[in-house]
């Protein structure tokens, strides 16, 4: 993407950040009605993977890693900040590839549906390490995974609107190419 | 907005993954002799109990206070100090592979059993 100047482009980072930390601390506030360790709707993913379609991986990153600092900061749980990065990192690095090799086969949903699914894969091993048991990662893996099919979905919709709408919107306005 | 062909082989990846742990969770779960709970902080077994004992016990680790109960075939923690109580409300684990996880505590249950044929059946 083409900004005007770098200015500019450090203002909209930190807006998507700033949106991001927002979503992240709303959902914390949203009951689930599944008594699951970790289980979240990934609403910040919403964030990550509109400005994986406009802005380059790197800029993505630090959005990513801005936001799970910041958020860890509000909330102050060690275990959320390494669940946090380690999904955040690993999602955001298998969508950027869907999205680099197979754009064109793949709609946002999917993309969400995969990053969902990573985010949850990278917490059951998390989960794994630090309880030196692969046993019990097995044993919650059914219901987590399955979790990142709806949840996944919701965010892919969510997604495509706001590209659409907002996103491209917000480009036009300002005149980035 | 429109589905497209990569969308399906991706539910289909997540589903297919999903219901390989299902799997394995449900042909461990027919393991039903011996069966174990054993009590974990920190990634070390620090207690092993028989499923069919009747159990209640406290455990006082420099992470928290943790709660065992052991009843009628059901192991769960009936009380914890962990700041989300995720723990405390998780399914009772009944079968061989349930676990019960208290994360800020690093403490767990998990059920194990031993199929027949082992060393410790012979030499008991």
């Amino acid at each position: 993407m083409q900004f005007r100047s770098s200015t500019q482009k450090l203002m909209f980072l930190s807006l998507l950040a700033a949106t991001a930390i927002v979503l992240s601390y709303l959902e914390r506030m949203i009951p689930l009605p599944f008594f699951l360790p970790g289980m979240k709707l990934g609403l910040a993913n919403i964030i990550t993977l509109s400005a994986l379609y406009y802005y380059s991986f790197k800029d993505v990153l630090i959005v990513v890693i801005v936001r799970v600092f910041v958020t860890f900061l509000i909330v102050g749980q060690t275990m959320s900040l390494i669940y946090s990065l380690s999904g955040g990192v690993l999602s955001l690095l298998g969508m950027y590839l869907l999205i680099k090799y197979a754009k064109k086969w793949i709609s946002p949903i999917g993309v969400s549906i995969f990053g969902a699914f990573l985010h949850n894969v990278a917490q059951l091993i998390v989960l794994a390490l630090i309880m030196s048991s692969v046993s019990i990662s097995i044993n919650y893996g059914p219901y987590i995974l399955l979790t990142s099919i709806g949840t996944g979905f919701f965010v892919g919709i969510t997604s495509n609107i706001f590209i659409e709408r907002i996103f491209s919107e917000v480009m036009r306005i300002n005149h980035i190419k | 907005m429109k589905f497209k062909i990569g969308d399906f082989i991706v539910l289909f990846v997540v589903l297919s993954i999903t219901i390989i742990t299902f799997v394995i969770n449900v042909e461990r779960s027919f393991v039903s002799k011996n069966m174990e709970v054993v009590v974990s902080v920190n990634g070390e077994v620090i207690d092993q109990f028989d499923i069919g004992s009747d159990i209640r016990k406290v455990y006082d680790t420099e992470r928290g206070l943790n709660e065992i109960v052991i009843n009628s075939g059901k192991a769960y923690i009936s009380d914890a100090d962990c700041p989300d109580s995720i723990c405390v409300n998780t399914k009772h684990a009944e079968k061989n592979g349930d676990s019960v996880v208290c994360l800020p505590n690093r403490f767990s249950i998990e059920i194990i059993g031993h199929s027949e044929g082992e060393v410790d059946a012979i030499s008991q």
